[in-house]
């Protein structure tokens, strides 16, 4: 049975214009997977983002996680829903800045009124397996963006969700710091067999993807798998951008 | 866009912001006003305690004057430091100093003429409303509601100097602030909250001195430790936030077995860091809460002398003719045909009042001291005839007794040694004890030395064995069932229903009828006064809370959505918001009601009667309006945050 099983979704935005935002989407994702979902800008992607992650309500269709239908249940139950079965990485990170890094990153298992030491023993497992053990008892203000993302990062692994969701993980970091993340969130995926959704502009993150969903005005435009080249994959990235209609000189600053 | 536009718009767009500071400034602007229309009121300058009136109204005016002067300066301060980075950018893009400080003074001014305006329309509308109110207090029929040009004037004119002086100020507010540091203010660097061990511990000495020194004040040291203990307590409160509150609740989010279960830590920490960016704040919202607390609380004790009024003044009528007054005689006789034609009956009694020179002992050369005599059976017969039981024994020979001048004057005996005196024909008088009643009305007898107590009450044979007589005055005391009746008795004899002994005229004169009403209306008007100011006093705290809560609005706004994001439960929400809210808005007046406490327990000394019960009401009515702002604030602000939330 796949974790994500996304069935025939549309999201319709009434106004004074109405706008189809999403119109008739379907994919599954299995279990381990690392998928990556790219488009141009106004394509849909962030909206899709927010429908799985029960921020908003489909217009039609349905999103079954782990065999179940998140926006069949109550604002409270979904509250539950998101803390348990799903993790979250933001492009502004969204630590809060009155905790240490480590308080940040067992914030979901505190919330759960989980045992201390379970707190402390994950969190102490999780922090070696990303590597950020030295910046635990710092603030947010005091260490780097990169750090601040595997930071998020690891609060998004300590429940051992069913599925993390990551909204343009980085955007906002610069190309070294991109790749530390990207390299430990498909580590994560990897080893710890963690199920992935993330959106994102950047080819260079979508390269670390085991698969790339394109959309374009809504709709699935198109998919590629990774395959074993990782230089090959990025750049079928590439074309496959430059084909749905973003212009090259886009892309010129990141050809390398 | 002109730039006069622009300033408004920033102002309009602003409102949520501005609204608190608006309202409390229009309402200041409007018991001011009040005050002014009590003061210019053509009719209420006819009634015998318009002096009174005045003088409650106008300090309460000036009060609110100086009070807005602050509230003003701090407020303006407080949305200068919220609206840094907005001004960095103006700057960066080529605004001028001068610009920028024209554009905040008409910021301000399009603030402060809208709040006057306000302010005014609405003290006009609810005019009639205070006046019958004060009119209720004062006991007089309703007032009519007049528009004195005057108080219009007055109002607006100082509030306009107000307001002009403030936004003057502001360059001044904005000087030497660096462009760098405008730009990036806004950028959240926010290191952990610290606190000093040795300031926490100095916080708690303080506030335990503080409240030490109130406790055991006396009537006689209440004077002159007011105002050092009022320092202190405002120190230990300052450094009690700053220091002892950052450090505490830094401990507390520390202890993990507690800290680390469910939203406790998120409170936590969130409280950590708004102590120490509010501390300023809450100290201010403390110590005005307390001052308003003790203002109202002050002035509803002070009814309670009226309590024991009929004692402090035994007979309805006192009259006391000095030695050589040629009128006694006639005015005697008018103040009996005057009972008698209001038909009130009366007993009177009339006795002799002796003076002599003292000494304090018998090797004394000095010249000594004036001694107020009167023998014990006058006293006894005094005391029988207003009808109070008679508790006091006789004195001995070379005994006497303290005749106390009123029964509140009691709490400064309470520091008084009793002393001897040696009379001019050898006599020792010790003083053995102090009357337990009051024989002759306060004001009859003139001040001796030691201003609290009146006289000596004498062994009768010493009484009439007394020799060097310097003065002997006779008093005669009217005695009638109920004191009340007798109010504007002999008008043209006692203005104001007294004439005092030290007043230089041959007699002197209580009308107790008079007095009381007229003390009545005093207690009443002040009370008045004071209810106004402290009410301004506590809107004023609550719009600063208001305020500090909007100008973070933005940034708990994210807080929030990303908890929500995480998967945080309504009640989860509405949990870690309530116990916030409710730490800001229950503790500052938490800290106000215990130095309140403290302050009555000192005030307690001044007044003969208990003021528990007084003190009790204030403090209770004052926490149920903190109770009614706190529900109202926070369903708004639950409400706002939700918008942000998932």
């Amino acid at each position: 049975m796949p974790i994500l099983d996304v069935r025939h979704l549309s999201k319709i935005y009434e106004g004074k214009v109405a706008h189809q935002a999403l119109h008739n989407i379907r994919f599954t994702v299995e279990q381990g997977e690392f998928v990556g979902i790219m488009g141009p800008s106004g394509s849909g992607k962030t909206t899709l983002l927010n429908l799985i992650a029960t921020m908003d309500q489909p217009t039609a269709g349905e999103v079954m996680i782990n065999g179940r239908n998140p926006h069949l249940l109550s604002r409270n139950e979904a509250a539950l829903f998101r803390r348990r079965e799903l993790g979250f990485v933001f492009q502004h990170f969204n630590l809060l800045d009155t905790l240490t890094v480590e308080e940040n990153i067992v914030l979901p298992l505190m919330l759960e009124s989980a045992p201390l030491n379970m707190m402390e023993d994950k969190v102490k497992h999780i922090a070696a397996q990303l590597g950020i053990e030295s910046i635990l008892p710092k603030r947010t203000y005091e260490i780097s963006g990169g750090q601040m993302q595997l930071a998020a990062i690891a609060r998004a692994l300590i429940q051992e969700p069913s599925l993390i969701l990551a909204d343009e993980p980085t955007g906002n970091l610069d190309s070294k710091a991109s790749r530390e993340v990207m390299s430990t969130l498909s580590a994560s995926s990897r080893e710890a067999s963690a199920t992935i959704l993330m959106v994102t502009h950047d080819p260079v993150a979508a390269s670390y993807c085991d698969r790339v969903l394109f959309i374009k005005d809504g709709q699935l435009y198109n998919e590629l798998y990774c395959g074993d080249h990782r230089q090959a994959f990025f750049q079928r990235i590439i074309d496959m951008l430059a084909l749905l209609g973003g212009k090259s000189h886009d892309l010129s600053t990141i050809r390398f | 866009m002109t730039f006069r536009q622009f300033a408004s718009s920033n102002v309009l767009r602003n409102k949520r912001t501005y609204a608190a500071y608006f309202l409390c400034s229009a309402f200041s602007v409007m018991i001011f006003f009040i005050c002014t229309l009590f003061i210019y009121h053509p009719e209420l300058r006819q009634q015998i305690f318009y002096p009174v009136v005045v003088q409650a109204m106008a300090g309460a005016a000036l009060i609110m004057y100086v009070f807005s002067f602050f509230f003003v300066l701090y407020s303006v301060g407080a949305f200068m430091n919220t609206r840094k980075r907005e001004f960095g950018i103006l700057l960066m893009h080529g605004m001028t100093d001068r610009q920028l400080g024209n554009m905040l003074f008409l910021e301000n001014m399009i603030i402060g003429v809208s709040a006057i305006a306000t302010g005014i329309v609405s003290g006009i509308i609810t005019g009639k409303l205070f006046l019958m109110a004060g009119s209720a207090f004062l006991g007089i029929s309703p007032l009519p509601f007049r528009l004195p040009a005057g108080a219009l004037g007055l109002t607006a004119a100082s509030y306009a100097v107000l307001f002009i002086i403030i936004s003057l100020c502001i360059p001044w507010l904005l000087r030497s602030k660096k462009l760098i540091d405008l730009v990036q203010s806004g950028q959240p660097l926010r290191p952990e909250p610290g606190a000093s061990r040795g300031l926490s511990v100095l916080a708690v000495v303080l506030l335990l001195l503080g409240y030490g020194l109130a406790a055991t004040s006396t009537a006689s040291t209440l004077t002159y430790r007011m105002v050092p203990v009022t320092l202190i307590t405002i120190a230990g409160t300052y450094l009690f936030y700053t220091q002892l509150g950052v450090k505490l609740v830094g401990r507390i989010a520390r202890s993990r077995p507690f800290a680390w279960k469910q939203t406790n830590l998120i409170s936590l920490a969130g409280l950590h860091y708004r102590l120490r960016d509010h501390a300023q704040l809450f100290s201010i919202v403390t110590v005005v809460l307390a001052i308003s607390f003790c203002s109202v609380g002050v002035f509803v004790s002070i009814p309670v002398l009226s309590k024991q009024f009929e004692e402090d003044f035994p007979a309805a009528v006192g009259y006391m003719s000095k030695e050589g007054n040629s009128l006694d005689a006639a005015h005697l006789s008018e103040i009996s045909q005057e009972l008698g034609s209001r038909s009130i009956p009366f007993e009177a009694l009339t006795l002799p009042i002796k003076y002599v020179q003292a000494q304090p002992s018998r090797a004394d050369s000095q010249p000594g001291h004036l001694l107020t005599l009167m023998s014990y059976s006058d006293y006894k017969q005094a005391v029988l005839m207003s009808g109070q039981p008679l508790i006091d024994e006789p004195p001995a020979r070379e005994e006497a007794l303290v005749l106390v001048a009123s029964q509140n004057d009691r709490t400064y005996l309470r520091g008084r040694k009793l002393t001897s005196h040696v009379l001019t024909s050898g006599l020792t008088l010790q003083e053995t004890r102090y009357t337990k009643h009051v024989a002759v009305p306060e004001y009859l007898l003139p001040d001796l030395e030691d201003e609290h107590i009146s006289g000596l009450v004498v062994h009768d044979e010493v009484f009439a064995e007394l020799s060097h007589t310097l003065q002997t005055d006779l008093y005669t005391g009217f005695y009638v069932e109920d004191y009340r009746q007798t109010e504007a008795l002999v008008p043209e004899l006692a203005p104001g229903g007294s004439v005092r002994y030290t007043e230089g005229l041959p007699y002197a004169l209580t009308v107790s009828g008079t007095l009381y009403s007229m003390r009545d209306s005093l207690y009443s008007i002040l009370l008045f006064a004071a209810l106004l100011v402290g009410t301004v006093f506590f809107i004023a705290a609550g719009s600063f809370l208001y305020f500090r809560l909007y100008a973070n609005l933005d940034a708990d706004q994210r807080h929030y959505a990303t908890l929500s994001r995480l998967g945080i439960t309504d009640s989860e929400f509405s949990r870690i918001v309530t116990g916030q809210l409710g730490l800001l808005f229950f503790v500052p007046i938490g800290l106000a009601i215990v130095h309140s406490i403290f302050a009555f327990i000192a005030l307690q000394s001044y007044f003969y009667l208990s003021i528990a019960a007084e003190m009790g009401v204030v403090l209770v009515s004052f926490l149920m309006m903190q109770v009614v702002y706190f529900f109202f604030i926070r369903s708004q602000y639950l409400r706002k945050l939700r918008k942000s939330m998932v």
